[in-house]
């Protein structure tokens, strides 16, 4: 009989379900996303290695990874040394600190200095942006309203408002940490907005009116369904969050050089191994207008720091939004 | 003027020409501190100064030279008693003649001898291998000899007996000048490159990474410290009460010699970017001259540390290590590009200018004794200059006196050319040749003193008695020009016709009284908070004067006027009228109801302008609570304990403890606040010597960045627009991915490596054109006094009339050139802006633009056949202004950092500039705005408000106006 021969073909492989959760079908498994994203794997890859030399430098250097040490030998050489064998990128006269050196002490310092405030702003404005789109109540009364006006004050004048007013009352050592907890505490508006914005357009999705008539409670609809969806503002700020770190730790130090104005720093001391910090220094004693490229690798190497690790975190960022998305 | 009698002993003599009192004061002669005749040692006296009173090489005329075949020669020559010693790098210390050159002896002291120092019959010297030896003065033998850990840097001091010695390693050593053992031997703490400077019984000196110290003499133990913050290579030089370093960041730092506290500081870099200082500055009665590495050469005042002139040599490619040498009447320094120049002291004109052989140029401080120069070059020659065969020139010394026998410090002493100012003991010495000069002495308070003076012999005991001016009470009041109501607590100044100085403050009504002297003398009130400053001028005439007027204008934008209890009229009507406003609509609505019509009085856009705008007062309460509470409060709380010192709020108990007080402290302090913005007292605001009330400055350079912003943004739209349109128009093709990474990479090259590359690239045909730097406040004064000096219509701080626009001005004057000039520049900061801006603009356009283009009206217009092209840019972009506006509305911050940075780096003028300077300012000038603090308080948090008003403004016009463009933007969630 034919249903016999039928009963026993062989069941026709099955296409991987769609899961149960909102996101669009035809995902694919992690690894092959992984594969068509090109940007975040090297991202991921930029990142990690500044993650790994600064996890090197803090074993080797310990306690006394800040203390970049200074030689007036070079200080006061109008020939200080350029790349080579005892000095891979040469040397910054002036405050006589080897390049090579403080940028490997300042990894550290930059990961936690730029990236902390960035991973709390995004944290705290994430968080806040979709609570505030979705219950659109007080809370988001509240929220919308202290955003304008810390949206109001320019980030890199507010900064040194409240850095003035809170670091009169820590000590000395905690300076540092003061300025990285304030920098966060400024930039979460540029994260909350938007987030917001697209929680609200997010909040009226019809699967999130499925999944409350379905039962499910306020908090397991923000998890689950709303706060995955509204993320995508996040990536995008980010790298621009990194201009504005950097633009605060460069300019102020090197403001002092070209005109009457007096150098601000919120670094301990003058040669502190910060990459904004260097490529201030070596700015301020590299290049001369009159002598055209003057010392370049006193600026050169900072500065390649800098824009590698701002591109580590645009091509993270790019390739996450994707990787979120589904593209 | 009265003149004074004076019996002198044979040797000089003084024409007694009037009646008055005459002293003579047979007191030894009391020397001002280093003022020695002879070059005894490193800087000319063991306060390493570099004055000598003696008159030094008048000519370049070359009396010997003597090349010694051992090395170069790098470290000074020393001389006493007619004997020069100097040492070559080969080691050996040689003995010349002063008179012809030729080597009574020389000695091994070891590799790269120090300067020398010579003490009565022993000559002692160091060497970089630790050596320290003391020879005989007569034949070079060696009387001791000694090593010290480490190399000795620079030279030795030497006083009573013994002998002090810095070492590379950090130790300062006390060695017995008879035999050479040590007495003390402390550590500095770090490295040394300079020698000590000794001084009364106080050894000063400066560690390799900028901590200036004062150790005692007696047993080396710490007196004060001071950290300068940037490495320093030479040792300090100390006069009176002043003590002087250079540092590796090029800056002089003048500190008091008793406690160490800074009193001045200058920075070189505000004449060339990048210099340094290598070398000691020379100090003298009145000047600080300092040579820079890059080869300028400059005269500060020593009270105030102002510039009075400076000198441009070439830069060799070598740092210049040699001191400054100072005589009454000239300077020699060493420049860049072997130049020993000898310049007038007052003037800064140079005298006469020579290059030595040797080719390099590092040259070893020159020594000045009598009228010959000494100095030592590279090929290992030492070279005598001057006139020695002139007449001989004698010591003339003595002391200025009051009529109670006091000294008189500061009073000016001249004898012809020759100046001199005496120092704390009234003492004063010139070198002078057989002649006749005119002496006269000035002090303010005293009546000058004139004289005629004949010199033929040497003259130590000459006493000055001054007599002091007769002063009588002046009074007057300080009033507001428009009220004609007192103002108290002003600063009123005096000045006299012979430079007298008295000041006095004005009572609670604002009056005052001062003492003056006849004459005419010139009163000034120094602009007391909210005003300007005034000045008269009275005349006395041997009496008392009463009834002096000075009245004051209101300055600034008083709202109210300066009377802030106006506010209590102004409050209660406001609210009145807002109170009727609200009664008015009510009632409106109440009649639509009544009629059946919805309640809704206005448009959906009219009701989004209505609470967009009745939003802002809440949110400028907002950040001026945050400017107030974080930017004032807290600072000052932190530092003074006592709450209603600061904010005048008047509780029992004034400290933390009692909430109350805190609330009241707070409210209190906030109120004085708010009132001071309101009423336009917002302190002063400087940059670099400018100093104005803060309004004046604002006046006068807002329209500067004004003009500024618009060029920029204009460039900016032209280029981001068409960059914008292409790379979103085709997401993933090269225009994009190519426009995205530029955007993050000309994100993250900070601006003013940009703007430095693109001032570097422009400099040279900046200059060959336009006879400028493409920087610095616009013109700079060469370029102005090329084209015939100052414009009249050009102000001090580069404000111009009448509009206060530059190009707008030039034009309306018919300046081309000046024009020309403010095009190219502003020209030139506009591009980097917009190259700064664009980046930022289109990372946050990204997406955006992308999404408008799916816009039904997008696609119905694809699907009525309109080409790509079309589309894009007459299609799109209309509908695409609105985004526009957002995007600009919402990075505006960012724009104005870009352009705050640009004007500041450029050293323009401009709201900008002034904005990073009051912020960078804040902590060292205290914080503004406190109770009882003057107000010449800061002006950074005003600054901070009128960019955040801007920023708002800003906002508000953008979305406004995109909202009236695109309705639709009204139905989406707010913001």
């Amino acid at each position: 009989m034919g249903w016999e021969v039928v009963a026993n073909a062989p069941a026709p492989e099955a296409e991987p379900e769609p899961g149960w959760d909102d996101r669009e079908p035809g995902r694919g498994r992690r690894l092959d996303r992984l594969k068509r994203n090109p940007s975040l794997v090297a991202g991921l890859a930029i990142l990690g290695l500044f993650a790994l030399v600064g996890l090197g430098s803090l074993l080797w250097w310990g306690r006394g990874l800040a203390d970049l040490p200074t030689n007036s030998g070079w200080a006061f050489s109008i020939d200080p040394p350029g790349p080579s064998d005892a000095h891979p990128f040469g040397v910054i006269n002036g405050v006589g600190v080897d390049v090579f050196s403080g940028l490997l002490r300042a990894t550290p310092f930059d990961l936690a200095l730029v990236g902390g405030p960035i991973l709390l702003a995004a944290l705290v404005g994430g968080l806040l942006g979709t609570y505030a789109g979705f219950s659109m109540g007080s809370v988001d009364l509240l929220v919308t309203g202290a955003s304008d006006v810390l949206v109001g004050i320019p980030s890199f004048l507010l900064i040194f408002v409240l850095y003035y007013g809170v670091v009169a009352w820590v000590p000395i050592p905690d300076h540092l940490l003061v300025f990285g907890l304030l920098f966060g505490a400024i930039l979460w508006p540029y994260y909350a907005r938007p987030v917001r914005a697209l929680a609200l357009e997010v909040s009226r999705e019809r699967y999130v009116e499925a999944a409350r008539a379905a039962g499910a409670s306020g908090r397991r609809l923000v998890a689950r369904h709303v706060l995955p969806n509204s993320l995508a503002p996040i990536f995008a700020q980010a790298p621009i969050d990194v201009y504005t770190v950097f633009f605060v730790l460069t300019v102020f130090p090197f403001l002092g050089c070209f005109s009457p104005i007096p150098t601000l720093s919120v670094l301990p001391t003058t040669a502190f191994p910060e990459w904004g910090n260097l490529l201030a220094l070596g700015a301020c004693h590299g290049w001369s207008v009159l002598g055209g490229v003057g010392f370049w690798w006193m600026y050169t190497f900072p500065l390649a720091a800098i824009v590698a690790f701002g591109l580590g975190v645009s091509l993270l960022c790019d390739g996450a939004e994707r990787y979120v998305s589904g593209r | 003027m009265l003149l004074l009698v004076l019996l002198l002993p044979p040797g000089g003599s003084l024409p007694s020409t009037a009646a008055g009192l005459a002293a003579v004061h047979a007191n030894a002669l009391p020397t001002d501190p280093g003022a020695t005749v002879g070059w005894p040692t490193l800087g000319g006296s063991q306060n390493r100064s570099g004055y000598t009173p003696s008159v030094g090489a008048t000519v370049d005329q070359l009396v010997w030279e003597d090349c010694l075949g051992g090395g170069a020669v790098r470290t000074g020559p020393v001389e006493s008693d007619g004997a020069v010693f100097v040492g070559t790098t080969s080691g050996l210390l040689y003995d010349l003649d002063l008179s012809d050159g030729h080597v009574d002896w020389s000695a091994f002291v070891g590799p790269r001898p120090t300067t020398a120092d010579v003490s009565g019959s022993l000559v002692v010297v160091g060497s970089a291998d630790g050596n320290l030896t003391a020879l005989s003065v007569n034949n070079g033998s060696v009387v001791w000899s000694r090593t010290v850990p480490g190399a000795i840097a620079q030279g030795i001091a030497v006083a009573d007996g013994a002998a002090y010695v810095a070492t590379t390693t950090g130790r300062v050593l006390e060695v017995s000048l008879s035999n050479g053992s040590t007495d003390w031997n402390v550590s500095a703490g770090s490295a040394l490159s300079g020698s000590v400077a000794l001084q009364g019984s106080s050894l000063y000196l400066a560690t390799s990474n900028g901590t200036v110290e004062a150790l005692s003499a007696s047993s080396g133990s710490a007196q004060w410290e001071r950290p300068l913050g940037s490495p320093v290579g030479s040792a300090p030089a100390v006069y009176g009460d002043l003590v002087v370093i250079g540092d590796g960041s090029g800056n002089v730092s003048a500190l008091s010699a008793s406690d160490g506290a800074l009193e001045w500081r200058w920075s070189a870099r505000s004449l060339v970017p990048g210099d340094s200082i290598s070398s000691t500055p020379s100090v003298s009665p009145g000047r600080v001259v300092v040579a820079t590495d890059l080869g300028e050469v400059v005269a500060l005042n020593a009270s105030s540390g102002d510039r009075l002139w400076n000198q441009s040599t070439p830069y060799s490619g070598y740092p210049v290590e040699a001191e400054p040498v100072t005589t009454p009447g000239l300077v020699y320094a060493i420049g860049g590009g072997a130049m020993l120049a000898a310049t007038d002291l007052a003037t800064g004109a140079v005298a006469w200018s020579t290059a030595l052989d040797g080719g390099s140029a590092l040259l070893s401080a020159p020594a000045v004794v009598g009228q010959v120069l000494l100095v030592g070059d590279d090929a290992g020659c030492l070279s005598e200059i001057g006139s020695p065969m002139g007449p001989p020139a004698w010591p003339v010394a003595g002391r200025v006196l009051t009529q109670y026998g006091q000294p008189v410090e500061g009073a000016a002493v001249s004898a012809d050319a020759l100046a001199t100012t005496t120092g704390p003991s009234g003492a004063f010495q010139f070198e002078l040749v057989n002649g006749t000069y005119a002496l006269s002495v000035d002090a303010p308070a005293y009546q000058s003193y004139d004289a005629e003076l004949t010199v033929s012999g040497p003259i130590t005991n000459l006493s000055i008695v001054l007599r002091p001016l007769p002063l009588f009470p002046l009074f007057g009041s300080v009033t507001d020009q428009d009220s004609g109501r007192g103002i108290a607590g002003a600063v009123v100044q005096l000045e006299g016709a012979d430079g007298y100085r008295a000041s006095a403050v004005t009572d609670a009504q604002g009056d005052f009284e001062i003492l003056g002297g006849n004459g005419t003398d010139t009163f000034e009130v120094l602009a007391p908070s909210g005003y300007g400053s005034a000045q008269a001028t009275v005349a006395v005439d041997g009496g008392a004067v009463e009834g002096i007027a000075l009245q004051v204008e209101p300055t600034g934008l008083s709202i109210v006027g300066s009377d802030p209890y106006r506010l209590d009229v102004l409050l209660p009507i406001g609210g009145i009228v807002l109170a009727s406003v609200g009664l008015t609509v009510e009632g409106l609505r109440e009649r639509r109801r009544s009629a059946g019509l919805p309640p809704a009085l206005l448009s959906r856009f009219a009701e989004y302008v209505a609470m967009r705008l009745a939003l802002i007062p809440g949110e400028i309460a907002a950040v001026l609570l945050l400017l107030y509470t974080f930017g004032t409060f807290l600072p000052a709380a932190a530092t003074h304990e006592n709450l209603c010192a600061i904010s005048g709020a008047g509780c029992a108990s004034c400290g933390w403890s009692s909430p109350g007080c805190v609330v009241s402290a707070f409210g209190s302090g906030f109120g004085t606040f708010l009132v001071r913005l309101v009423t336009g007292n917002w302190g002063f605001a400087s940059y670099g010597p400018l100093s104005e009330p803060a309004a004046q400055l604002l006046d006068w350079w807002l329209p500067d960045s004004v003009e500024l912003a618009l060029v920029a943004l204009a460039l900016s739209v032209a280029i981001a627009y068409p960059i914008s349109i292409l790379s979103s128009a085709r997401p993933d093709s090269p225009a994009d991915v190519g426009s995205r990474l530029g955007s993050t990479v000309g994100l993250l090259v900070p601006s003013f490596l940009v703007l430095l590359a693109v001032y570097g690239v422009a400099y040279e045909g900046f200059v060959r054109t336009l006879g400028d730097s493409p920087y610095g406040l616009v013109p700079t004064p060469l370029w102005l006094s090329d084209h015939g000096g100052v414009p009249s219509w050009i102000g001090i701080a580069g404000n111009t009339s009448p509009t206060g626009f530059p190009l707008v001005d030039s034009l309306w004057h018919g300046d081309w050139a000046y024009a020309r000039l403010t095009l190219v520049k502003t020209l030139l900061q506009a591009g980097v802006i917009a190259l700064i801006y664009v980046a930022i603009y289109l990372r946050h356009l990204r997406g955006v633009v992308a999404r408008a283009l799916t816009s039904p009206s997008v696609v119905a217009a694809r699907a009525r056949g309109l080409s790509e092209r079309t589309i894009l840019w007459r299609h799109g972009g209309r509908s695409l202004l609105p985004t526009y506006l957002l995007v600009f509305g919402s990075t505006i911050p960012a724009y104005i950092g870009a352009q705050a940075l640009v004007e500041a780096i450029s050293n323009d003028t401009g709201l900008g500039t002034l904005l990073l300077t009051e912020v960078v300012r804040a902590p060292s000038t205290g914080f503004g705005f406190v109770h009882g603090v003057a107000a010449s308080g800061n002006f950074y948090q005003v600054a901070i408000f009128l960019v955040v008003v801007l920023v708002l403004a800003t906002r508000l016009a953008a979305d406004v106006v995109a909202r009236y463009l695109d309705p639709r933007l009204l139905e989406e969630a707010p913001r």
